[in-house]
């Protein structure tokens, strides 16, 4: 193990002294509120996984032993992988429902996480995108996740690139999608992005099975500095990507992208006065319940910024400071998270009005407010 | 484990919390400061690393043209530049991220060893074949900045090794390159950040029509994300990695400069560098000058810590007092930041937000 990764030994006795998950209340105590949403934050000083319902109640509590970031989420079995922030150097598994201690993830040597991961429909394997830090590439680490694989690491893929951060599996449940980013790092230097000259993002898709690139997409070679790195599906099965750009802040190039297999990466741009107060970066993409609007958030910028998913038009803008993370609601429209504590909701009339450019809070409704000892991270999943 | 690195970007927030007072307080004190930083620091600051330079093209021309009379003057000129260059290194926006300029200065960190690999490839040619200054700037940025000049003159039987290698005609050609390209980049940045420089511009007069700054806020925003980064880069790049957990743990090799034995001087010139910054700025905090005191005696605590530190980095690294001076440098500099991010921060109207700050 990497010298600053963590003892796992320390670990697993923390997670035990912790109670291992704590429900904050009984599940059925509540009324409405189905565990539909993970997050990982930071609270009075701790970092934790919460497993909330729409109002914002949380359902169970995973202590983390440093800063979360995303989910693997396998809503059928009731279970869930949550990753440390890159550069991770654990992973945990946890019962949605609290029914079972959680369980670290063994980290192979020289790797550590990004972050991301999936697991496959049959539930049989798990894929978390890693970095092969002193190789310099990126892989996705495979793990047993059946019932009596103990999520054992089992193998590992090349993802045909630096940086990999999230991986999703397409609509035909075989087919993984990673976004290489292509900022080479080293965890003796934290994020320090390493090769700014030489970046090369692209998306490649990967079988699930025979871990095979399948078709890998690039940029054009004046973006090279435009890290593709979120991604979430629209309604027709085409990835839409949130990108972050590592060039001089004078430069605004699009931010936001969709690409169907077989076809080159499309860029939309949205109103110049949005794109740039997106201040070249997006935080988190998600699309809503009928995969028709896609969200994508700017922490930087304090805003989340709305498309049509067929047309790669520009719907709306909404302000919310440190806003990044973005998942669909139940009832249409989407919930909001902000590293300043808030949970805010976006409903579908927001879009039916004529949002414009502007600006604002209209048709956003906060369901939690600012809270100075907590923080969401990047990213809010729906189960 | 280190601290995730501060990879995106600070908000610069109309301010809205705290009450008027406060939030006049914040924009006096962020107005005509890109002004007063662009001509009271970062201006000569990036003249004197274009001089250096250019220095260091001199002596070099000179010591290979006549190795008899030696490469002292070559070993001043180096130490000299490394110090400008350190002096510049933490203002990590603008002129110094276009056109790759920060990765052609300065292309360290290199856990794998990408410069060694290409200045030996270099090195192996016939000094006929080595690039001139111009044709090195279309070279890999690895092989243009100071980190292959610091190889090439300080790696065994280099020039300053003291003994004689034997391509030391290709080494002289291939110095006298890289020398004249850190001029080149060097005069490029003064050009752009001198008081009618066009970067200057931008920096010096926010307005809705200026492309990058639209406010002073948003240039207050760039000072600290500036100050606060850099000191982030001292305390997690330059010095975390190589000390270690203890003087018996340390990694002298993973010091910036470690060849050249120029660690601390790299480490002091950027502080102090970042110290007068500071001072350019001409804050003012009614109410509050602790926090001015402060930042400014954190910082001079570590300049005054590091002063005294000459000699191999090997042995300072090793050594148990020097490793706890440093050790020591990186706990001011860290409270350093914190009072940045804290509390110099909001008193510019500045807010440093949890996703915002750390970019993933």
């Amino acid at each position: 193990m990497h010298s600053m990764g963590i003892d796992r030994r320390r670990f697993l006795a923390m997670l035990l002294a912790a109670g291992g998950t704590s429900l904050a209340m009984p599940i059925w105590a509540r009324d409405g509120g189905a565990p539909l949403y993970l997050a990982a934050r930071k609270r009075e000083g701790r970092y934790e996984a919460a497993v909330f319902d729409a109002r914002g109640v949380d359902h169970q509590v995973v202590p983390l032993p440093d800063r979360g970031h995303s989910f693997a989420i396998d809503a059928r079995r009731g279970r869930a992988v949550a990753f440390g922030r890159q550069p991770g150097f654990f992973a945990v598994a946890f019962d949605l429902h609290g029914r079972s201690e959680p369980r670290a993830l063994e980290l192979a040597d020289e790797r550590h996480f990004y972050g991301h991961g999936v697991y496959t429909p049959d539930g049989k394997l798990l894929f978390a995108t890693e970095n092969d830090y002193e190789a310099g590439r990126g892989v996705l680490g495979i793990y047993d996740a059946s019932d009596a694989g103990g999520y054992k690491r089992v193998g590992e893929c090349p993802t045909g690139g630096i940086g990999p951060h999230e991986v999703v599996l397409m609509p035909d449940g075989r087919t993984l999608c990673v976004a290489n980013g292509g900022i080479l790092t080293h965890p003796d230097y934290g994020k320090l992005e390493l090769n700014l000259d030489t970046m090369r993002p692209s998306l490649a898709y990967i079988d699930v099975h025979s871990g095979r690139l399948l078709e890998q997409v690039f940029l054009s070679r004046n973006l090279h500095r435009l890290s593709l790195r979120h991604m979430a599906l629209d309604a027709s099965g085409a990835v839409w990507v949130g990108c972050q750009y590592m060039g001089p802040a004078g430069d605004r190039p699009a931010l936001v992208a969709r690409h169907k297999r077989g076809e080159a990466i499309r860029l939309f741009s949205g109103p110049p006065e949005v794109l740039r107060d997106m201040r070249n970066y997006v935080g988190s993409v998600a699309a809503d319940a009928s995969g028709r609007i896609i969200a994508t958030s700017s922490p930087v910028g304090g805003c989340v910024v709305f498309w049509d998913a067929g047309t790669g038009g520009f719907l709306r803008r909404v302000a919310l400071d440190d806003g990044c993370g973005v998942a669909p609601a139940v009832s249409g429209g989407f919930l909001l998270s902000s590293g300043l504590g808030a949970i805010a909701g976006v409903g579908l009339e927001a879009f039916e009005s004529n949002g414009g450019s502007a600006a604002g809070a209209a048709g956003m409704r906060f369901i939690l407010p600012e809270e100075g000892g907590r923080s969401w991270d990047n990213h809010m999943r729906k189960v | 484990m280190i601290k995730q690195w501060m990879g995106a970007a600070v908000l610069a927030l109309a301010w809205t919390m705290p009450g008027v007072a406060v939030a006049q307080a914040a924009t006096e004190a962020a107005s005509g400061l890109g002004a007063r930083l662009a001509q009271g620091y970062i201006a000569p600051a990036a003249q004197q690393f274009h001089e250096a330079a250019g220095q260091m093209g001199k002596a070099l021309q000179s010591a290979c043209g006549d190795p008899a009379a030696g490469f002292d003057d070559v070993a001043a000129a180096f130490e000299h530049l490394v110090a400008a260059w350190s002096g510049i290194e933490f203002l990590r926006f603008g002129p110094l991220v276009e056109a790759n300029r920060f990765e052609s200065i300065y292309f360290w960190p290199d856990p794998r060893g990408v410069t060694i690999r290409q200045v030996q490839g270099l090195l192996a040619k016939p000094a006929g074949e080595i690039p001139d200054a111009q044709g090195l700037a279309q070279h890999s940025v690895a092989l243009q900045g100071l980190p292959a000049l610091e190889y090439v003159l300080y790696r065994d039987k280099g020039p300053l090794s003291g003994k004689q290698g034997d391509d030391q005609a290709a080494a002289c050609a291939y110095a006298l390159a890289v020398a004249g390209n850190l001029e080149r980049v060097g005069g490029e940045l003064h050009a752009l950040w001198k008081a009618d420089g066009e970067f200057a511009r931008l920096f010096s007069q926010p307005g809705p029509d200026n492309p990058l700054y639209r406010n002073a806020q948003e240039v207050a925003a760039e000072v600290v994300k500036a100050l606060s980064t850099g000191l982030q880069f001292q305390v997690d790049v330059k010095l975390a990695p190589s000390l270690g957990a203890g003087a018996g743990k340390a990694a002298p090799r993973k010091a910036p400069f470690w060849r050249s034995d120029l660690a601390p001087v790299s480490l002091q010139a950027a502080v102090r560098g970042m110290l007068a910054f500071y001072d350019a700025g001409g804050y003012s905090f009614p109410g509050a000058e602790w926090i001015d005191q402060n930042v400014r005696g954190e910082l001079q605590r570590a300049v005054d810590q590091l002063e005294g530190m000459r000699g191999g980095t090997e042995q300072l690294w090793r050594d148990e007092e020097s490793h706890r001076g440093l050790v020591l440098v990186r706990l001011l500099l860290n409270n350093a930041k914190d009072l940045v991010d804290q509390d110099v921060a909001p008193a510019l109207g500045v807010r440093i937000g949890f996703n915002a700050l750390d970019g993933d």
